[in-house]
């Protein structure tokens, strides 16, 4: 009996006072719990699908319109790197499509021209227009003349300021045999500016011998550059034309 | 005692099952609208799903189209160009080395073009003028 109160000990005083049975379930009485448990496994089944469904939808758009670029990734158009997204693949490729068009054709009319000895002029536009391959080549040809000369000027500033210190410590000097050790040092730095500018002249560095970009080597059939064998780079991009 | 229990059982019955059995008219169009609802946004989903699904295998399959051509030979001069005019932006501002960059090689379509081209006077006159780049100052 005192294990019955104390079971009773925590319900209600009106309960505890009543006459009437106290049923107690553990869970709920049979077969109370199954529509809510029905309804609830239904409404988690359709939540289930429906983020099933928006989370492909989600991918697909995703994959379609990512603009993101991917900048390990040479890209002929974007400078920012090859695009992630689809949509902007397309776009590149279209673009490379419609400038890279009747490249060999272009070649076959050149031969043909050549060997008919036709004054007709041949031309394509991603050769000879204003932003062509010759443009781009003749400004890369002026680059690296300007990069030489920046490196004759650097080379010359050098001796310059060496030789302006030597002076400077020539004039504070009063002993003559450091005075004659400097003239000396001054003497050897004038021959290597007489010898900078001679070769300035002359281009006989061989190092500061700039190659015409229109005669550099030709691509090697190993050389994994996208620009000479694009498709040991990227494989995937060039499918077999014969479906 | 037993009587009492059974008593207690029928009283509790008798009190939920009138509310069982009858569901007002208001619960009744809230649980029709509100299973509509659902199925229509699944439907819905779904639909919205599969076009999506649709439109992706679309846009590869136009990809894959275009990637047909113009081949890599046509390519990798459209690339060597890309190359070229990066390397005049990257160099003029940033080079920093003791000896003149070299230029990229050549892709072999575009050694071809330039060898099957006419060497045109004014072409030659140009070159000319240029070559060679590090002409005596």
């Amino acid at each position: 009996m005192p294990e019955h109160e104390e079971h009773l000990s925590g319900l209600p005083e009106v309960l505890r006072n009543s006459n009437r049975p106290i049923i107690i379930y553990q869970g709920a009485p049979p077969g109370a719990l199954d529509a809510p448990t029905s309804n609830a496994l239904g409404l988690i089944s359709w939540l289930a699908l429906l983020t099933l469904c928006l989370g492909t939808i989600l991918f697909c758009v995703w994959q379609v319109w990512n603009p993101g670029y991917d900048t390990r990734q040479f890209s002929p158009i974007y400078a920012e790197g090859r695009p992630v997204g689809l949509a902007n693949q397309i776009e590149e490729r279209k673009q490379i499509n419609a400038r890279g068009e009747g490249l060999v054709d272009f070649l076959d009319r050149l031969r043909a021209a050549r060997y008919n000895s036709a004054r007709s002029r041949v031309t394509h536009s991603l050769i000879s227009d204003p932003d062509g391959i010759d443009a781009v080549r003749a400004q890369w040809d002026e680059m690296c003349g300007n990069i030489r000369e920046r490196i004759y000027d650097r080379r010359l500033g050098q001796i310059d300021s060496r030789a302006a210190e030597l002076r400077r410590r020539g004039a504070r000097v009063a002993d003559p045999a450091e005075r004659a050790q400097l003239d000396s040092d001054l003497l050897r730095l004038q021959a290597q500016r007489a010898d900078q500018l001679q070769r300035r002249r002359t281009d006989t560095d061989p190092a500061l011998q700039c190659v015409r970009a229109s005669e550099a080597p030709v691509c090697s059939e190993s050389d994994a550059n996208v620009w000479c064998n694009p498709e040991l780079n990227r494989p995937r991009d060039f499918v077999d034309g014969v479906s | 005692m037993a009587k009492d229990e059974d008593a207690a059982r029928n009283d509790g019955q008798e009190n939920l099952e009138p509310a069982a059995l009858s569901p007002s008219l208001l619960s009744v169009v809230v649980r029709l609208v509100a299973r509509i609802w659902v199925t229509g946004l699944l439907l819905l989903a779904a639909a919205f799903g599969g076009i999506a699904v649709y439109q992706l295998f679309q846009t590869r399959a136009e990809l894959t189209e275009l990637r047909k051509a113009p081949g890599p030979e046509a390519y990798a001069v459209v690339a060597y160009r890309r190359e070229l005019e990066r390397q005049v932006r990257a160099y003029e501002q940033a080079w920093r080395g003791d000896a003149v960059p070299p230029p990229p090689p050549r892709p072999r379509l575009l050694e071809e073009i330039d060898l099957a081209r006419p060497r045109d006077p004014e072409r030659v006159r140009g070159s000319s003028e240029l070559a060679p780049i590090s002409a005596p100052q």
